[in-house]
């Protein structure tokens, strides 16, 4: 990508959603100036991935700087705090749960239910499914936005999937045992 | 499963549909651009941060 092109990328993601950003930071930092610190960083972290944005005016980048933005303000505060972020441990990963429940599934009409269960998780499980799957990060990518390590990135995913999929096992709609014929 | 990944989540069209859902309603959440648009009238602080953000950028990366 060439300067000029970057350039005009980068103005025109600040100018469509800087105001979003520092609403999704002072929401989490109650401190204006801390905000815009935390949309600074965020676009520190943008830069680097200026090239994985296809239309900076569109919802799924306006998403992608909001997830950034929360977890580098969520950072923040727990530095201010003095607030270790606890690595999170690492559990024994069922290989069955690596399947897809969602083949189970018969209609589209379920897109609402498992985008509901979706923001019934913590951010921090959600935030990595949208990068991962969505945005199509790797681990690594994922944790350098973040704000974390990879381990970390791995067991937010398999946490993030295990329980999104106890969600939906406990839905009808998507249980196979009931649903299937 | 999705082959370069060999994540079996990965590429399922609903779980994607979903995810895109996901977004648009946090995106739902948030109050609309002209709202914020007025909450953020002054940001000639952050817009020089940013400024010097994309200059020292193009420097580091000999542009």
């Amino acid at each position: 990508m060439e300067f000029d092109e970057k350039s005009v990328k980068l103005e025109r993601l600040y100018a469509l959603h800087k105001n979003v950003m520092l609403y999704t930071a002072e929401r989490i930092l109650r401190d204006y100036q801390l905000a815009e610190d935390a949309v600074q960083k965020s676009f520190m972290k943008v830069l680097d991935n200026l090239h994985k944005i296809e239309d900076p005016d569109c919802n799924k980048t306006r998403a992608f700087l909001v997830i950034i933005t929360r977890n580098v303000a969520i950072t923040m505060y727990n530095q201010q705090k003095k607030q270790a972020v606890p690595i999170e441990e690492i559990e024994q990963v069922d290989c069955a749960q690596g399947l897809t429940p969602f083949e189970e599934v018969a209609s589209k009409e379920s897109v609402e239910a498992i985008a509901q269960y979706i923001g019934q998780l913590d951010k921090k499980y959600s935030d990595v499914l949208m990068l991962k799957f969505y945005y199509q990060y790797s681990d690594c990518e994922i944790a350098d936005l973040v704000q974390t390590s990879p381990e970390n990135v791995r067991v937010r995913l398999h946490r993030g999937k295990r329980k999104l999929a106890a969600l939906l096992k406990g839905d009808e709609r998507f249980n196979g045992s009931q649903n299937r014929r | 499963m999705d082959r370069r990944t060999g994540d079996e989540w990965s590429g399922d069209s609903l779980l994607l549909d979903a995810l895109q859902r996901y977004a648009q309603r946090m995106l739902g959440e948030l109050p609309c651009e002209e709202e914020l648009s007025a909450r953020y009238r002054n940001t000639a602080r952050l817009d020089q941060m940013i400024g010097e953000l994309e200059k020292a950028w193009h420097r580091q990366h000999g542009e």
